[in-house]
């Protein structure tokens, strides 16, 4: 809605309280057909043409002219609104491998064990790993490593193959190294993470990863 | 940010297993009920919790899409 006030002085240059507008128009489209119609004078509609000009289709605003079209003002009303996006009540993001053993590589440490809380959230026993994922992997390996995409090397691959799942973390842009055996997009996003892990937790605890070299894991 | 509190975060994973009333909450993460209240109040505040009154009972429970949103934010948050 756009309205157009007269203003009572040059001093002044707001919207007289009150007062009721001289031009009400929905929109700037059917502004120039009004403002023919109007009382105000020549310059004063020039006044509000040039002050019009100003003002972003769709906006709301108010338009004070003084001192006959000498001065004018634009009172922008609030932008509209946009409508909150609902939020969708979330699915299956609990893991359904409750306490399953997974472990966060990153080398951004903070990360990692910001990651693994969050998992612990979707209810995987998670812990980040300090220290490179091979050495961890050989040391206690769980069931699945989210490893970040450039630390899945050759070498992890094939220390984890056989025993614990290795999912690559890609960052944004990224494509999944070759040999991970699934991937995980960056950022993460806890509502899909169970839907990604879990198959892999249960291939890694049927020996499904390497078919016919690996042993089944509790 | 309000999962910056480790307490807050043990609350949520808690709540992630059920709904649970205070005392619970205190007694699973040997915590006093009055902290616990005080960071039930900020999780409520931020709507990554809900609360409904049964008797005399306050019970807690996940807003599962708010607290999915805000364990996203805070993960990325650290970079």
């Amino acid at each position: 809605m756009i309205s157009v006030y007269r203003g009572k002085s040059a001093s002044d240059l707001h919207v007289p309280e009150g007062e009721n507008p001289l031009v009400r128009v929905r929109d700037l489209a059917h502004l120039d057909e009004v403002l023919e119609q109007s009382p105000l004078s020549q310059l004063e509609r020039e006044a509000v043409r040039r002050a019009a000009a100003n003002i972003e289709r769709g906006r709301d605003a108010n338009i004070l002219v003084v001192a006959n079209g000498a001065l004018f003002r634009v009172e922008l009303a609030d932008p509209p609104r946009r409508m909150p996006t609902p939020m969708v009540p979330a699915r299956n993001w609990q893991t359904v491998e409750r306490g399953a053993a997974v472990s966060v590589s990153h080398p951004d440490t903070a990360w990692a064990n910001r990651a693994a809380t969050a998992l612990r959230f979707v209810g995987y026993s998670a812990r980040a790993i300090e220290g490179g994922p091979v050495l961890a992997v050989e040391t206690a390996p769980p069931l699945v490593l989210l490893a970040y995409a450039s630390s899945v090397t050759k070498e992890l691959i094939e220390v984890a193959s056989d025993r614990c799942a290795v999912m690559a973390l890609v960052p944004r842009g990224g494509d999944p190294p070759p040999g991970a055996h699934g991937a995980l997009m960056l950022p993460l996003k806890l509502a899909t993470c169970a839907g990604e892990i879990d198959p892999l937790i249960r291939r890694a605890r049927s020996g499904r990863l390497r078919l016919g070299k690996a042993t089944p894991r509790p | 940010m309000v999962l910056d509190s480790d307490v807050r975060r043990d609350i949520l994973i808690l709540l992630a297993r059920g709904a649970s009333p205070a005392g619970t909450i205190a007694e699973t993460l040997d915590k006093s009920r009055s902290g616990v209240s005080q960071h039930l109040s900020h999780l409520l505040s931020a709507d990554l919790v809900t609360c409904e009154h049964r008797g005399a009972q306050r019970i807690y429970a996940l807003n599962v899409p708010r607290a999915l949103a805000a364990w996203d934010e805070w993960v990325e948050g650290a970079r």
